[in-house]
């Protein structure tokens, strides 16, 4: 049942009506059924391992606040038997990942290191619990809720306001309209540039095009599930905020994958740092380059993906070392300075353009195939298509980037809501279903679906 | 330790790590009160502490703060 099919919004339709309907002390119960039925249908053995992997997590968190002695061995045994799964049906050849498996893994891990921390108490609701670790809307593709926040809100099961209805709705056609009109019609075009051979000349085109497809599919399905969520009344994390006009690498990774990069931060990054905090900038190098080499990997066993996470590594080594010196350097010339804020976004979208050839190919050698036909130049044609379609494209581009654009700037948001309320929305829904009726894109699956 | 002069130390070491002389810290404050208190600062701020005020903190404290009032506290459990 993938978000952008007809069987997925009448599911969760169904499920967020009935949800709404029912006394509060039935709705963890009900939609832990909704969450179990949404993964048996993905596949049976899928929603097993979820159950049992969801049963190890809160028996060692239960462990963990009962019995503080024991807490290092009961920590480090519940980690190896979840990251142990995660490990061996993500990478052990012939295994086959089950939805969701990367995201709901995160979330357990996280919650029994913060029970251990004692950041978070040990929930005692079972119900509850696994609720929370299978909440449907963001078992594809997260967003990596953390429990902190989650729990607490299906504890209180409030159900939706009529606010949060129409909030939905709008976050759920604005994905829609991120993944039909805008990624799916990019794909196309990648597609069709990657047909025309290789060395065509249009690598560069492809190069950058796949940059915008990969954030619209993501961003996409991050606003279906954010949106799905909210239809139960229940809060997500943020997974993005303009990532593309980030000044620095530092800052674009702020910006991108929110979740999943404040994951690895907390639960990778910190602990990491504070064990090398002896060795200086080695130390500080070690562990931003163990952070991003995991984030490579995580994406999959293939070589490129660690080509990916290794130079993110690289220009993140690079940026925390010097960025302090850049910035007094800056300081200084006012006229440099202004040069920079362009310039910088610049920079940095190309420096991740140039980590994404990787992690869109299959191999380094056809990463390295991409760059060069880039760097050679050539002839052919970039397939924008039809005028008409063009027009359209590029229509439906420039209102995705006001809308995320909105969302991470306040100052876009104070000159937005300055405006007639009647005028935006008219503005807003205009552009979402005149670009929906009107693309005529062919479907694809989510790209983040796979991780 | 003085409550008020650990406050004072504390203060001087965030003006410090963050580079600005105007930092007065309050009990409430947390990263998003200051430019530049990302994670990376964040170590840099824990080291900075551990040396000044001659002490050793864990992953575990640190993981668990929430704000500069909360970091006091440590350090005043530290400290005793």
């Amino acid at each position: 049942m993938p978000f952008n099919s007809l069987r997925f919004i009448g599911f969760l339709a169904a499920a967020a009506a009935m949800h709404a309907a029912l006394p509060a002390r039935y709705r963890a119960f009900f939609l832990l059924a909704a969450s179990y039925v949404y993964c048996a249908a993905w596949s049976p053995e899928g929603a097993l391992l979820l159950l049992a992997a969801t049963a190890v997590a809160y028996a060692a968190a239960r462990r963990l606040e009962s019995n503080n002695a024991e807490g290092g061995v009961v920590l480090c045994g519940g980690l190896v038997a979840l990251l142990g799964a995660l490990a061996l049906f993500k990478y052990a050849p012939g295994f086959i990942a089950p939805v969701g498996i990367s995201y709901y893994t995160f979330k357990l891990v996280s919650y029994i290191v913060d029970v251990f921390w004692e950041k978070v108490p040990a929930e005692k609701s079972f119900t509850r619990f696994a609720a929370y670790a299978a909440f449907f809307p963001q078992i594809p593709s997260g967003p990596i809720a953390r429990a902190s926040q989650l729990l607490p809100e299906l504890a209180a099961a409030r159900g939706p306001s009529a606010e949060n209805v129409i909030a939905a709705a709008r976050l759920i056609l604005f994905g829609f309209f991120e993944k039909a009109v805008v990624a799916d019609r990019l794909g196309a075009m990648i597609d069709a540039a990657k047909a025309a051979g290789p060395s065509g000349g249009s690598e560069l085109f492809v190069i950058y095009a796949y940059c915008w497809r990969l954030y619209a599919d993501f961003s996409g399905i991050t606003h279906i599930a954010i949106g799905a969520a909210l239809l139960f009344g229940l809060g997500s994390p943020r997974n993005f905020a303009a990532p593309f006009y980030a000044p620095n690498i530092q800052e674009f990774w702020r910006r991108w994958h929110i979740s999943l990069t404040s994951w690895l931060t907390d639960y990778v990054f910190m602990p990491s740092r504070m064990a090398l905090r002896d060795h200086g900038e080695r130390g500080l190098a070690a562990s931003l380059i163990v952070t991003m080499l995991l984030i490579g990997v995580w994406h999959g066993p293939a070589l490129s993906f660690l080509v990916f996470g290794a130079l993110n590594g690289a220009y993140m080594v690079v940026s925390a070392l010097t960025l302090r010196r850049r910035d007094a350097f800056f300081a200084k010339r006012p006229a440099l300075a202004r040069a920079r804020a362009v310039a910088g976004p610049a920079a940095t979208f190309h420096l991740v353009a140039l980590s994404f050839a990787f992690f869109q190919s299959a191999t380094p050698g056809e990463a390295a195939a991409l760059l060069r036909g880039a760097v050679a130049g050539g002839g052919a044609p970039i397939p924008w298509g039809e005028a008409s379609e063009l027009a359209l494209f590029a229509a439906s581009f420039a209102a995705m980037e006001a809308v995320h654009l909105y969302q991470a700037y306040p100052r876009v948001k104070e000159f937005v809501r300055a405006r007639p309320a009647w005028a935006v929305s008219l503005a807003f829904y205009a552009a979402m279903i005149g670009g929906l009726l009107l693309s005529r894109a062919p479907s694809k699956g989510f790209i983040y679906f796979r991780f | 330790m003085d409550e008020a002069a650990a406050r004072l130390q504390l203060q001087e070491v965030m003006r410090d790590v963050f580079s600005d002389s105007s930092i007065e810290i309050f009990d409430e404050m947390t990263a998003a009160d200051v430019t530049g208190w990302d994670s990376l600062n964040h170590i840099n701020l824990v080291i900075a502490v551990e040396r000044s005020f001659g002490v050793r903190l864990t992953t575990k404290d640190v993981a668990a703060l929430r704000n500069v009032g909360g970091m006091l506290a440590l350090l005043r459990a530290k400290l005793t």
